[in-house]
């Protein structure tokens, strides 16, 4: 018992649940329970989780049978509740929704463990987002990922400061000298730790190892010339 | 007579015609060079001009300073004409004023008129209140040669209240002094004391010491006549005091001279003979004083002799009476000569010389009835009504008494009159004052009445400022209810909407989903596609119709997720000073609108326009949010009526919230959108 991973799946339609099963077998052995409302999902992980805690939980965002007593009417307000509690359990998204704005909003609040697209998705990249979870990682499915990156961009374009530094960042030899170069909007200089700061954010946005590959992907992805 | 020849008439126009012709030729020169060198011509007339009148204001001074002998009078009064032609108010006063003071030396009433009027002129129309009083000083002065002293005395008083008026002591105090004087003629010493003092006032702070010591000198002489000797000499000593100051020589020494003859009398009317004699021979003593100052002279050695007289010494005082008499017959003074008959008269009836003393006495009453000289012609009939036999004594006597009575009458009279002329004008001042202080009571009654009515229009106006303040507020008020429940009805729309997604996205695209999972089981393939497109489609249409909470995420991050859902390597979205706005103020309503905006002109740009680049522009002002779109796209034509239904959404969801909403768009230029949403719905 004690080296199976449990599994709570919550999701408002039986055959979601069903493919998600399916899946799950073909991967390896799992304990699984299912349940097809967020309140009840809350609860099952609650009361388990100082006796025999679920593992990973693998949740819609929209659930569409929610009525007037229903406490949690969806995937985010359960992922809240969770963290609001501190449960120790890896969050799973599988969901239809791909729009920039749900996906961005869920994954800055939320910070699920991994996305995953209903459409696209399949057996084997279920068993590589549960690896990648277990191992403490994340894993968003490939479209995530590229609207997260893309959105990125967006900003970082619509940000004059970070265009600025990316623009004088290949001018000069030290990050030193690029203090007093940078303006802010009020039109005050910006100080060298905020520049610092600064590209260590692009660097996450972009996906960038150094300052180098910085440069070279937001040449490479038109953010600058 | 009338008739002319045709002949005539022929040579009549020959010879008229080539001045003509000349003329026309000169003045088409004339107009080049005007044109040709307008400024070079300006300035000649101008310098031409100033040079004129520089010259006749020398001419004016050359005209004053030359006004001598034969020639004075002409000269001066070319220098008035110049004056008034040159129109400088300085130079009309002074040239007029020169013209009087030679006019009145002269004795010429005429040529004091003259300048009177031209003053008089001057004053109305200048206003110039100094011209006035000095036409009323002249007027004065022209009716002294004319004799009417109370017209004098008049013209002067009123020449010193309009000095008064104007602040000018000097003035006032040389008018007094005159006033003053001519009380002293008329006997009015009382009156005189009254004057002088007031023109002390006037003078003593100034440093006009010659009119100061003549007042000083005058009061000296009421006194002497009003029997106070003491008074009258301490103030001929303040005048001795200051005779120093006078800076014209010859004046300063008649003054002193004058002064000692002065001091000498008040030291004889206290019986201080010696005193007096010791006065008066100093006085003697002075250089050549015969010839120089010859009335001064006479004054002295008359005193003097009549000391002599007065200590019994008749012989010595008759032989300076008749040296005396002898001068003044030299300097043609028969007022005073008058005098000396009268003395002399006196002096030899005293010593027994009947003849002789009758013969003065008949000289002297002849110059005193000539001179006016009232109190020798009444000195003169006592003692020939005391030489001669009874009846022509007689006659002597009655002549003396009727002189007498009548010069008693016209005394008071003229008092009288003095006094009235001050009284009625002090009347006049009096009833001025009244009326000036009725005016201003009347003045602040109408200023009163002003501010009344000034306050009755100020709370007309803020009760009416009042009103539309009120009413104002009022219909805001009822604005804003309506905007508010147009924004609660768009609230309740949204939540509509959202409704309709949700069912569309769970319900229908749920049940599509169970469709295509049990057809692709059968393994139809090509229906499972198509059902995949339609699944697809109604997924976007509820999102489309979704709109997010904006309460919850940041607008701008709405926004970059938006952009982020369309943009691609080859369709460029940029927005440009989103934060230049503070979205945290503004309300949900119009962020929704601006959102959708958005999103419908991305969508159109995309699929309609197939733009490659897309630029948002955002800013705000204290009442409002601007947003501009524009595409690079193929553009379209803004007045046909078929364009898409997401425009009119877009405008009508715009105006709704009391915004303005505009496109432009241009064939193969591409298209702008202009939204301007006012941030309180007004």
């Amino acid at each position: 018992m004690e080296s199976k991973i449990r599994v709570l799946i919550a999701d408002d339609h039986q055959l979601v649940i069903q493919g998600i099963l399916s899946s799950l077998k073909e991967i390896g052995d799992f304990d699984v329970l299912t349940t097809n409302n967020c309140d009840d999902a809350f609860q099952l992980i609650k009361t388990h989780q100082n006796n025999n805690p679920f593992h990973l939980l693998f949740t819609d965002l929209s659930f569409d049978n929610a009525t007037e007593d229903t406490n949690l009417d969806g995937g985010e307000e359960l992922i809240k509740a969770i963290r609001n509690n501190n449960f120790d359990i890896k969050i799973a998204i599988i969901t239809g929704h791909a729009e920039t704005n749900r996906v961005y909003n869920v994954i800055s609040n939320l910070n699920p463990n991994a996305y995953l697209l209903k459409s696209k998705c399949d057996a084997k990249e279920i068993g590589f987002a549960i690896q990648k979870m277990l191992t403490n990682d994340y894993y968003y499915t490939h479209e995530i990922h590229q609207k997260i990156m893309r959105r990125n961009i967006i900003q970082i374009q619509m940000d004059d400061v970070a265009i600025q530094i990316l623009k004088e960042l290949p001018k000069h030899p030290k990050i030193n000298n690029l203090e007093g170069l940078i303006t802010k909007n009020n039109g005050t200089h910006l100080k060298l730790r905020s520049i610092e700061n600064k590209l260590s954010s692009l660097r996450i946005d972009l996906n960038a190892n150094n300052n180098t590959d910085l440069v070279l992907k937001a040449k490479e992805l038109g953010i600058i010339d | 007579m009338g008739f002319v020849s045709k002949n005539d008439v022929e040579t009549f126009f020959k010879k008229n015609r080539i001045p003509i012709f000349i003329n026309l030729k000169a003045l088409k020169s004339l107009y080049f060079f005007y044109s040709m060198k307008k400024t070079l011509f300006l300035f000649l007339f101008f310098s031409a001009f100033i040079v004129f009148s520089q010259k006749q204001q020398d001419s004016i001074t050359f005209y004053l300073k030359n006004a001598k002998g034969a020639n004075k009078f002409s000269y001066l009064k070319r220098a008035v004409l110049l004056s008034e032609e040159l129109k400088i108010d300085s130079l009309i006063k002074q040239t007029n004023l020169e013209y009087a003071k030679h006019s009145y030396f002269a004795k010429d009433t005429l040529g004091l008129t003259f300048s009177t009027n031209k003053l008089l002129k001057h004053f109305q129309l200048k206003k110039d209140s100094f011209s006035l009083a000095k036409a009323y000083h002249l007027e004065a002065l022209n009716h002294k040669i004319k004799n009417n002293l109370d017209s004098t005395f008049y013209y002067h008083h009123k020449s010193k209240n309009v000095s008064i008026a104007l602040k000018d002591s000097i003035e006032i105090g040389r008018r007094l002094l005159s006033m003053a004087i001519l009380q002293v003629k008329e006997l009015d010493y009382l009156g005189c004391q009254i004057t002088t003092i007031e023109g002390l006032k006037y003078i003593e702070p100034t440093k006009e010491y010659r009119t100061l010591i003549s007042l000083y000198q005058t009061l000296g002489n009421a006194l002497g006549h009003l029997k106070k000797p003491k008074e009258a000499r301490n103030y001929y000593t303040k005048a001795q005091e200051i005779v120093k100051f006078n800076n014209v020589k010859s004046r300063r020494e008649r003054n002193y001279l004058n002064l000692l003859s002065n001091i000498g009398i008040t030291f004889k009317d206290e019986r201080k003979f010696k005193k007096a004699a010791s006065l008066f021979k100093e006085g003697l003593n002075f250089d050549s004083i015969e010839t120089k100052h010859p009335t001064q002279y006479q004054n002295l050695l008359g005193n003097l002799s009549s000391i002599s007289f007065r200590q019994g010494y008749t012989k010595k005082a008759i032989e300076g009476y008749k040296t005396v008499l002898k001068s003044r017959i030299k300097t043609k003074n028969l007022y005073a000569q008058s005098v000396s008959n009268g003395l002399l008269a006196e002096a030899y009836l005293k010593n027994k010389q009947y003849e002789l003393a009758k013969k003065h006495a008949k000289t002297g009453l002849e110059l005193g009835k000539k001179t006016r000289n009232n109190e020798q012609v009444l000195g003169c009939l006592k003692i020939l009504s005391e030489l001669t036999n009874e009846k022509t004594a007689k006659k002597y006597l009655e002549e003396y008494i009727k002189l007498s009575d009548s010069l008693l009458t016209k005394e008071r009279n003229l008092k009288n009159q003095f006094a009235k002329v001050r009284y009625e004008t002090d009347k006049k001042d009096k009833e001025n004052a009244d009326l000036k202080q009725e005016n201003t009571e009347k003045q602040l009654l109408l200023e009163s009445e002003q501010q009344q009515k000034i306050i009755g229009w100020l709370i007309a106006g803020a009760s009416i400022l009042f009103l539309a303040f009120g009413f104002t507020i009022a219909s805001n008020r009822r604005k804003k209810l309506l905007f508010d429940s147009k924004l609660q009805k768009i609230e309740a729309r949204e939540k509509e909407r959202q409704q309709i997604a949700k069912s569309l996205h769970d319900e229908v695209a749920g049940d599509i989903r169970m469709l295509h999972l049990k057809l692709a089981k059968t393994n139809l393939l090509d229906e499972t596609k198509k059902l995949d497109v339609i699944n697809e489609k109604v997924r976007n249409l509820s999102h489309q119709l979704s709109s997010e909470s904006f309460n919850e995420v940041f607008f701008k991050d709405q926004i970059i997720n938006l952009i982020s859902d369309f943009f691609d390597s080859d369709f460029r979205i940029k927005a440009e000073k989103i934060d230049s706005v503070n979205w945290k103020n503004i309300n949900n309503a119009i962020k929704r609108t601006l959102f959708l905006t958005i999103r419908e002109s991305i969508q159109n740009a995309k699929k309609h326009a197939t733009a490659k680049k897309v630029t948002l522009h955002f800013s705000e002002t204290k009442k409002a949010v601007f947003l501009t779109i524009s595409d690079n796209g193929k553009g379209f034509n803004v007045d046909d009526k078929k364009n898409g239904i997401g425009l009119k959404n877009i405008k009508e969801r715009t105006e709704e919230i009391n915004g303005v909403f505009s496109i432009e768009s241009e064939l193969e230029k591409g298209t702008t959108i202009k939204i301007e949403i006012p941030k309180n719905g007004k």
